[in-house]
């Protein structure tokens, strides 16, 4: 496996050539400061640019071209992480090594390029069939929340930290219905101008060739300079804040909230992951596992979620609404023995092999593989085989440390009617 | 040990078949670190009824899942999660409608990892307790069901396209049904089912598929099986008409959800297997329905729905085709698929390259050791056998086949619809 970066000036293409895997693929990634009033036209914008172009004018002419082009894959994203927004175009396609037409790379690898570049847009506005389409769906995206319990609570949960860890990747319904093929346009010529551009491509492929295609097919002409500030600052609340709602589900949703930090990097990226693992992230043998699945019944699952770049980890559990004080004070209970030590060296040991497992795993990956290298860009996050190597020399300590940082911060209850 | 050469993919897959009748499938692929082994009985949610030695045994609905949940238990206060924990395993299980299948990653380890798996499987160890404290958690889990208004709606609808077959029934089976279960119904299952002849291990990933098999007989050397006896599953005869030909619910959703089925007895479809007929079907759909045909293009011009997908498949004695639009306008929606079901295109070019597409991602498939490992299963499932021929079988997909079968479908259906609409 071979690592390189190319500079072209306005962004870098990043190369990862390997002969392990049969698919290649292709990430375009903008990167810009979040901004709440932005974040609608973003996913709006990713929509419309995927559905199709200006060459391609209806969807089904673009995707009769990409199964041409076997099945060829080409999407969006719009992530929000920490305080940046980033907008990922992201392309999948068959290694030309099993492909006997010539042009099919040239041809394959021009296209995220084309539909970025050339949007079906006429008099300075989106095509207003597409764009009431994206629209739609969009709006129906953002409202779909509400049918599912668990995103539904995450979101309530958050919502009232006021900060960028609060915000809605999607926007609000309002904020969607306020955008105009016009304004949206508008948006679009930021796209090129105002976002950080790197563009990762893994496969078997002669990546000298990859660039010169990509050059010859991308002008972005502002270069934008990489200052931005990914996390965000979450304050510690001096009095928890407890919250509850009634909902139509029959389970009640129980989250807990808490402030991590601050950590330094080695905690943040290893130390802090391993103490996860044991507490609540490792499945079944995880301690808040054992103690409230498996010793008392209460849930099917229960899980620990570090929101790493909002400085958050959120404690997750769907239950009958009756256990949901008993839930409360055996999540306490589990994180106070972390904070006292009460793991064992056998606990350790295991996180350690279990995570260093699921890093090797992710190697066996192309698309994990590829966004480990997005964030070793994007945030300095150590490789793989680095990260493997920091992992095994973490100490009981140093779990023991993290955990003490944990403060709590928000008691969120979304009621069900199981308890009536 | 037998070597079965994929045709037109370039791979092969090895077969064994142990003194026990264990069947053992190995794929290997050494470019990867990590291997994923997959332990399967041919025992799901729909066997609630069955005979063995000519005594009849029945059982609630959802005791292959709440089996599968306690079969984790190894000893007391044990469980083979700890067991895995200490070898770097990463081991789950899955319950479908029609197998039960207890799986394993392992980065390192492998050998120690397989023999895991095969000691807790096949490890009688059920007690009451362990009976009496999974149902709050099953009842969990089954709960979680009940709140997302998708799974209602599908097995909503099952109910109205089935009348007897236990498809129509929650594979968790709802609480009342997991609350009924008892110790005596899971062995009865375990000892009926899980036994080697009865089952078949997959595994895919990097290892020698010598070391493998040499260490499935040396395990399963050391325990001991009773003679096998096959199970006689006792299906109820499911009518040919679907139940309601149309149904409205209200449940927790932010847009309105239009469901649509046909339901064609299998056997009108002679003289063709179930792994041809499921490809000319799926051929069928995605040329007529699917996200490139000019039906989905009306829909999008029309601006009909928001989302939309079908899936035409066989279950039981049936081929059911069904779709699934979110959509404002079910009935524009429903007379757009009547019409497209009278109009079925075959255009040749569009044929071509669909078969062209199709083969290719056959090729894609043998990339990742999840896949090829659900590969083989669902070859299993289906055909009982490796199925070596694929791309032949696409290749040899004809028009006048294709419209025999659309003339099938078109004589032979009966439909159900259902709108489901938000509660406020």
């Amino acid at each position: 496996m071979t690592y390189k970066t190319y500079n072209c000036n306005s962004y870098n293409i990043h190369t990862i050539k390997t002969d392990n895997f049969k698919t290649c693929h292709l990430e375009i990634v903008f990167r810009k400061p979040v901004k709440k009033e932005d974040l609608a036209k973003d996913a709006l914008l990713v929509d419309i640019l995927s559905e199709n172009n200006n060459d391609f004018k209806t969807r089904q002419e673009l995707l009769l071209y990409l199964e041409d082009l076997y099945k060829t894959s080409f999407y969006g994203l719009v992530s929000k992480t920490g305080q940046i927004t980033m907008t990922n175009f992201i392309l999948d396609f068959i290694s030309p090594e099993y492909i006997e037409e010539q042009d099919y790379l040239e041809k394959v690898l021009k296209l995220p390029f084309l539909l970025i570049q050339n949007p079906n847009v006429t008099n300075n506005e989106f095509d207003n069939l597409t764009f009431n389409i994206c629209q739609k769906r969009n709006i129906l995206e953002v409202k779909s929340v509400m049918e599912d319990a668990f995103r539904l609570s995450v979101n309530k949960t958050l919502e009232s930290l006021d900060t960028p860890s609060s915000y809605n990747p999607t926007g609000t319904v309002e904020e969607i219905k306020a955008i105009t093929p016009s304004s949206l346009y508008e948006h679009y010529k930021k796209l090129l101008k105002e976002n950080v551009c790197d563009i990762f491509v893994i496969g078997n492929l002669d990546m000298d060739y990859v660039v010169k295609v990509i050059k010859e097919s991308f002008k972005k002409r502002v270069i934008n300079k990489n200052n931005l500030i990914i996390d965000v600052n979450n304050k510690i609340r001096k009095k928890v804040l407890e919250k509850k709602e009634p909902s139509e589900f029959v389970q009640t949703n129980l989250n807990l909230l808490f402030n991590v930090g601050p950590l330094n990097k080695y905690e943040r990226n290893i130390v802090f992951n391993i103490f996860n693992y044991i507490l609540g992230s490792g499945g079944i043998t995880s301690k808040l596992y054992q103690e409230i699945r498996e010793k008392n019944s209460y849930c099917y699952a229960i899980n620990s979620m570090y929101l790493k770049y909002d400085g958050l980890l959120l404690i997750h559990v769907a239950l009958d609404g009756k256990n949901k004080t008993k839930a409360i004070h055996l999540i306490k209970k589990v994180l106070r023995n972390m904070k006292m030590g009460k793991f064992s060296d056998e606990d350790i040991n295991n996180a350690i092999n279990n995570y260093e497992m699921s890093l090797n795993m992710a190697s066996d990956n192309e698309i994990s593989l590829l966004n480990n290298y997005v964030f070793h860009i994007v945030d300095d996050l150590p490789l793989i085989e680095q990260r493997i190597e920091l992992l095994k020399k973490v100490t009981k300590e140093e779990i023991i440390k993290v955990a003490k940082k944990l403060k709590i911060n928000t008691i969120f209850v979304l009621e069900g009617k199981e308890q009536e | 040990m037998k070597e079965i050469e994929l045709k037109g993919l370039n791979e092969k897959v090895y077969e064994h078949k142990t003194k026990e009748g264990l069947r053992v499938y190995i794929w290997v692929n050494n470019k990867i670190k990590s291997t994923y082994m997959t332990l399967t009985v041919p025992y799901g949610s729909i066997h609630t009824h069955f005979k063995v030695n000519n005594k009849t045994y029945k059982v609630p609905k959802g005791t292959a899942h709440f089996l599968e949940h306690i079969k984790f238990n190894v000893d007391k206060d044990v469980t083979a999660h700890d067991l895995f924990k200490k070898i770097g395993g990463e081991a789950n299980a899955f319950t479908s409608f029609r197998v039960t299948s207890y799986t394993v990653y392992a980065l390192n380890n492998v050998i120690e990892n397989l023999n895991t798996l095969l000691d807790f499987v096949y490890n009688p160890y059920f007690t009451k307790s362990m009976v009496n404290k999974e149902k709050g958690i099953i009842v969990e889990e089954a709960n979680m069901g009940i709140d997302d208004p998708y799974n209602v709606s599908f097995y909503e609808f099952y109910k109205q396209i089935f009348s007897k077959s236990n498809f129509r029934n929650e594979i968790t089976g709802l609480p009342e049904d997991i609350n009924s279960i008892t110790i005596d119904d899971v062995l009865n299952v375990y000892e009926a089912f899980y036994h080697p002849e009865n089952m078949y291990l997959i595994v895919t990933g990097n290892v020698s598929p010598y070391e493998i098999v040499k260490t499935v007989e040396d395990n399963l050397k050391t325990k001991e099986f009773k003679e096998f006896i096959k199970p006689k599953v006792i299906k109820a005869k499911e009518d040919k008409m679907v139940v309601k030909k149309h149904s409205s619910l209200k449940l927790n959703v932010t847009s309105s959800l239009f469901r649509y089925a046909l339901k064609i007895p299998r056997n009108k479809f002679k003289n063709i297997a179930d792994q041809e007929l499921l490809i000319y079907l799926y051929i069928l759909g995605q040329m007529n329905f699917g996200s490139t045909s000019n039906f989905r293009e009306f829909l999008r011009e029309k601006e009909l729905v928001t989302s939309f997908n079908g899936k035409f498949t066989i279950i039981d004695d049936y081929v059911v085709l069904s779709f699934y639009a979110l959509t404002d306008y079910y009935e524009e929606v429903e007379k757009a698929i009547d019409k497209q079901m009278q109009n079925n295109n075959l255009d040749k070019k569009d044929f071509l390259r669909k078969k062209k597409a199709e083969i290719a991602n056959l090729i894609l498939k043998y990339d990742d050791i999840t896949e090829v490992n659900d590969q083989i299963m669902s070859d299993i499932i289906v055909n009982n056998h490796i199925v070596d021929n694929f791309s032949e079988l696409f290749n040899q997909i004809n028009v006048d086949k294709m419209l025999e079968i659309m003339d099938i479908i078109t004589h032979n259906q009966s439909k159900a619809t259902m709108i489901v609409n938000p509660l406020k």
